[in-house]
């Protein structure tokens, strides 16, 4: 029966033909998916960071850091920052600067117990990276930019704020805040 | 009051305001679980209990000597409100930043303040003469 031989035939080829597609598009999908390459995701060293503010004569530390770090230095597409600081436990040297500190002229603790920072992009630069992104403070969100290091497992940065742009308006301390950042990770 | 007398003065209320500052240093970190020995060393304290004792003794010497009129009961109420006024010392300090409870810091150091002076207007007695 030539008919029947050529429906076998047919649906053999159909078979063949279907079975080729099939396999590359499993190829082609176990190739797409080594391509997405998530940031490594990165945890803070809790005895060693260091947040560090100066103004003057005031100047201290603030303690509490947590938070999400992706950072790939070869995929800076995929990295983010989303980490806060825990205001109350300001240290400046000194109990009742400290608790100054955290009044309400000051930077509110019980109001704002968190400074926060999200990134929004990164950048390479010359001399390590830049990270843009949402500074929180004392319940005002301004964009700032950050240019930091990353070496040896460690993020090392600096950057100056404006204490008037937060609504720290009180006269006795410099308007400009340095703070200086040191954290060191691991995977 | 004599040479003699000043310099064993300044020994024996020197020892008594070192020990009394060991012992409340010894219980205030025991009671309250804090350690302020890198800001304040066994050392720093015997040092400086020992030149205040010198200073009040000394002090007391020569007022002694040349305040003819109550010159006790004045230089008294000096070393007292001296001593008082010196409490702002430790309520300024700023600690390293990697101590904790800086606030705490006062408690401990405060009391100090007030040692020598106890020690010095407690065995003063035995060291002024009936001369005086």
């Amino acid at each position: 029966m030539p008919g029947l031989k050529w429906g076998i035939f047919l649906n053999f080829q159909t078979m063949k033909t279907s079975l080729l597609y099939g396999t590359a598009s499993a190829l082609l999908f176990l190739s797409s998916a080594f391509m997405f390459k998530a940031a490594v995701t990165w945890k803070i060293d809790d005895k060693k960071y260091a947040l560090k503010f100066s103004a003057g004569e005031a100047e201290g530390v603030v303690k509490g850091l947590k938070g999400t770090i992706k950072f790939d230095e070869a995929d800076l597409a995929s990295s983010s920052f989303n980490v806060t600081a825990d205001v109350t436990t300001i240290n400046t040297g000194n109990g009742m600067m400290n608790k100054h500190a955290k009044g309400k002229e000051w930077l509110d603790a019980d109001t704002y117990p968190t400074i926060g920072f999200t990134s929004s992009s990164f950048e390479k630069t010359d001399k390590g990276y830049t990270v843009k992104g949402r500074l929180k403070l004392k319940g005002v969100t301004k964009e700032i930019s950050i240019p930091f290091t990353f070496i040896k497992n460690a993020f090392k940065g600096s950057f100056k704020i404006k204490r008037k742009d937060y609504n720290i308006t009180k006269d006795g301390v410099n308007e400009e805040v340095s703070i200086d950042l040191l954290v060191p990770v691991k995977k | 009051m004599t040479a003699k007398n000043t310099l064993l003065l300044t020994l024996t209320s020197a020892v008594i305001s070192i020990a009394l500052c060991m012992v409340y240093q010894k219980i205030y970190s025991d009671q309250l679980f804090l350690d302020f020995s890198s800001v304040l060393s066994p050392m720093a304290v015997i040092g400086a209990c020992t030149i205040g004792a010198l200073l009040l003794a000394w002090g007391n010497f020569f007022a002694l000597k040349y305040v003819k009129k109550h010159g006790q009961v004045i230089y008294n109420l000096l070393v007292g409100i001296l001593s008082f006024a010196s409490i702002i010392g430790p309520l300024a300090q700023k600690l390293p930043l990697d101590v904790e409870f800086p606030e705490m810091f006062p408690g401990l150091a405060i009391p100090m303040h007030f040692f020598p002076v106890l020690a010095h207007l407690a065995v003063l007695p035995l060291f002024v003469g009936s001369r005086q």
